[in-house]
């Protein structure tokens, strides 16, 4: 299950990312476009990522 | 078989991260489902199936309470339990239910409208506090020195959206420094003393302030006991103000963070939290 490098690509400007390992959940910052994007699914040290609000307006936790 | 957690949340963050880390070492399978894709009601709640307890980590204080409520509902355990948490996430209804119970708050007054505002502050002279009634991590939470700005910073909250994002309280500043107390179940494992600092007066953790860890100290300890009496056991950031007068429960968080906390104290809160979930389901 460990790999080294985990791989996606931006779902918005479609920049291959290449990342140290992250799980479902976690977010991370696309290098080109500056979204967060979330990762959805780790398969086969594949990444699917979706891009997320920074900040959520009711957010208050 | 592993005990089986769903930490409820829209994404990881530090904390939820430190739980995921060490569950396989606590006999735990710690797993993030999206807040946003549980779609509860149904009776059997499919969503819920693989899960013994739900831990909501939801930030959004929309989200916790409909999740913790519906789940509750379908029969699945929940941390914290929907009553705690909707008792928090209403700054006017927990301290209602603190005063209540005979537990000290500060000084407050509800404020709906300019008319409320302007008597709050004639009640609660400046340096006063302007907080939303509904929201957290500091956030619009403003301190007014003088009566001269005030009327104004209320024009930008009559610009907002929603009657519910205008609701708000005007409190006295109490400036004599804050207690932000670390709860598992009804055991204080943390607590830590908080200063503000840098150019930003206020005085919460997720602003990043400095902090200090705090040892035993009886009258706090009674405090968050009364705060749990309240409430019922579970997970929460209690947050004390310090006074003369003693301590005052200023508010109550029900997905708390605690990076701040567990770095100042050296305290392993996702085993406490661990424990506290397998002595829940035992
Ligand atoms: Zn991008």
């Amino acid at each position: 299950m460990t790999t080294a490098t985990l791989s996606g690509a931006c779902p918005e400007c479609e920049t291959d990312l290449t990342v140290p390992p992250v799980g479902p959940g976690e977010t991370l910052s696309c290098p080109e476009c500056l979204l967060t994007l979330r990762v959805e699914a780790v398969a086969d040290g594949v990444l699917t990522l979706e891009a997320v609000e920074v900040q959520l307006r009711d957010w208050g936790q | 078989m592993p005990l089986r957690i769903a930490v409820v949340a829209d994404r990881i963050a530090w904390e939820e991260r430190r739980l995921i880390d060490a569950a396989p070492g606590l006999g735990l399978s710690v797993e993030w489902v999206n807040d946003e894709s549980l779609c509860l009601g149904a009776p059997d709640a499919p969503a819920l199936r693989d899960f013994d307890l739900l831990l909501v980590r939801s930030r959004s204080y929309t989200r916790g309470g409909l999740i913790a409520t519906l789940a509750e509902a379908a029969g699945t355990a929940v941390l914290n339990t929907a009553s705690a948490i909707h008792a928090c996430e209403n700054k006017a209804a927990l301290r209602a239910a603190l005063s209540a119970a005979g537990v000290p708050v500060p000084d407050h007054r509800l404020v709906l409208s300019r008319k409320d505002f302007t008597r709050a502050l004639a009640e609660l002279p400046p340096p006063a506090v302007l907080k939303p009634v509904f929201g957290g991590m500091g956030k619009r939470v403003t301190l007014l020195r003088d009566a001269d700005t005030a009327q104004s910073v209320y024009d930008y909250i009559e610009d907002l959206g929603h009657a519910f994002e205008q609701a708000a309280l005007v409190e006295p500043y109490l400036p004599g420094g804050s207690v932000r107390c670390f709860v598992v179940g009804r055991e204080l494992v943390a607590a830590a003393e908080f200063e503000s600092g840098g150019t930003d007066w206020r005085n919460n953790a997720a602003l990043g302030n400095r902090n200090r860890a705090l040892g035993h100290d009886p009258e706090v300890a009674k405090t968050v006991d009364a705060v749990i009496d309240v409430l019922g056991p579970g997970i929460y950031g209690v947050d004390l103000f310090r006074t003369q007068d003693g301590l005052l429960v200023n508010e109550v968080n029900h997905a708390p963070a605690f990076r701040a906390v567990a770095t100042a104290t050296g305290i392993d809160v996702p085993s406490a939290i661990a424990r506290y979930a397998q002595e829940l389901l035992a």
